[in-house]
């Protein structure tokens, strides 16, 4: 804390719920929540995954997660760094 | 304006080179004498790595740690779910690394050493305690082995980098607690073994409650490479589980069983009582279930032996990538190659 209250308060609130629910993913279902969706269809295993799950259902899955990590590519390659020098 | 900052971490450092890089004054106190690279694997994905990038590391970050292509999903018995590409590999402008935490840590130390000098470190200072002033804020700084007080520092901003078990963290949100465990406990090692699913590929297998996974974090001329590994069990509830750190010894016996065939356990626990390799900190109750295990055939809580990553050249042995892990590992497990912890969060602030 310090001089900059205003700011890092400021900070806290943009970043604060992002954050949570990131945490709240990783530390959840997350990318774990296909393999436990597998694991409850199919206990004895499987001979082809699309008896398990279709293809839609594992790219949502899949981009669920990501979109929350911030990771979406589109997303990520669009806006500039956090810290940069120049800006 | 000096930025005060507790913590030579991985975060604490890297504030450090964005401070430097804009030319803001900052102070990072440590409370360790010595910086040592200790922990194992991470992956550090491209949001993270395009803000090193940006600090001029990318060349340091190819030295140290693999840029990942793949991340591959297997059921219990070996079923391939899902993969899909990683980093650079997969459209983002920036890569994705799997890298050894101690590795970054002390790329990330040098860096910060060659850029700013030794001055913007003090080692051997932990911090105790802040308070905002007038001008600022003051923090109380102590040697953490000694007791002994260091006096204080002041600056116009403090950040607490201090870790999982931040004390500063706690002094500001008294009411929030300790650390969150999330039920998972976690057995890390690193082991040199054979490339395996073309050598940049982080693997998965298993369920939440019983998983396991691998990656390579460096690679070897002779076909080899360091793979770093983790085997996640979900705990009982009542499971007294110890604070998050990278430094805790683990046991074999506490969790290797619940990842192998029966055959395999039967065997093991024929050669050898359990109870010999339980140390003082691990719960018994684990080796227990070993036993039954050996008896009653090879499911442990509804898994199967896991052939799961079996895979690739490793087919072709007859070998599982696990097995190579423990076998590796065995060899090793005296020498620090074998940590638990906790995997833990902290509470969600409203």
């Amino acid at each position: 804390m310090g001089q900059g209250v205003a700011a890092l308060e400021r900070y806290d609130e943009i970043r604060r719920e992002t954050v949570n629910a990131l945490v709240l993913a990783n530390r959840g279902a997350g990318p774990d929540k296909v393999l436990d969706i597998v694991a409850e269809r199919a206990p004895e295993g499987f001979e082809s995954i699309s008896d398990v799950m279709s293809q839609v259902e594992l790219e949502e899955a899949a981009g669920a997660y990501k979109k929350l990590a911030g990771m979406d590519i589109e997303a990520l390659n669009a806006r500039g760094p956090l810290v940069s020098v120049s800006s | 304006m000096t930025v005060l900052i507790a913590g030579a971490g991985i975060g604490g450092l890297t504030l450090g080179l964005s401070l430097h890089q804009l030319g803001i004054p900052f102070k990072i106190f440590e409370a360790v004498r010595e910086i040592r690279p200790l922990g194992v694997g991470i992956n550090v994905q491209p949001h993270a790595i395009r803000e090193l990038f940006e600090l001029g590391l990318e060349g340091e970050l190819d030295k140290v740690g693999l840029r990942t292509k793949q991340v591959a999903y297997f059921s219990a018995q070996g079923g391939e779910i899902w993969r899909e590409a990683r980093g650079e590999f997969a459209g983002y402008h920036w890569p994705q690394y799997s890298i050894h935490r101690g590795g970054m840590q002390m790329l990330l130390y040098r860096a910060l050493m060659e850029r700013a000098g030794p001055d913007v470190i003090q080692m051997g200072a932990a911090v105790t305690g802040s308070v905002d002033t007038a001008t600022g804020v003051e923090i109380t700084l102590a040697d953490r082995s000694t007791g002994e007080t260091l006096g204080c520092a002041a600056g116009s901003v403090f950040v607490a980098a201090d870790g999982i078990n931040s004390a500063a963290r706690q002094a500001l949100y008294p009411d929030e607690g300790a650390a969150h465990w999330g039920g998972i406990m976690m057995w890390r090692g690193v082991t040199r073994g054979p490339s395996f699913l073309g050598g940049r590929t982080m693997a998965m297998a298993g369920k939440r409650d019983c998983k396991f996974v691998c990656y390579p974090i460096e690679e070897f001329n002779d076909g080899t490479c360091l793979i770093n590994w983790i085997a996640d069990r979900a705990m009982a509830e009542d499971y007294v589980w110890r604070e998050q750190d990278w430094t805790v010894k683990g046991a074999w016996m506490t969790f290797w069983a619940f990842f192998l065939t029966g055959r395999l356990i039967g065997s093991m626990c024929l050669r050898s009582s359990p109870r010999r390799r339980v140390s003082g900190n691990i719960r018994w109750s684990t080796a227990t279930h070993c036993r039954a295990g050996a008896t009653g055939g090879c499911r442990f809580w509804g898994m199967r032996p896991m052939r799961c990553i079996r895979l690739d050249q490793m087919a072709r042995r007859r070998r599982s990538l696990m097995r190579v892990c423990w076998r590796g590992s065995c060899a090793t497990w005296g020498r620090a190659s074998l940590h638990w912890s906790a995997m833990t969060r902290y509470g969600v602030r409203q």
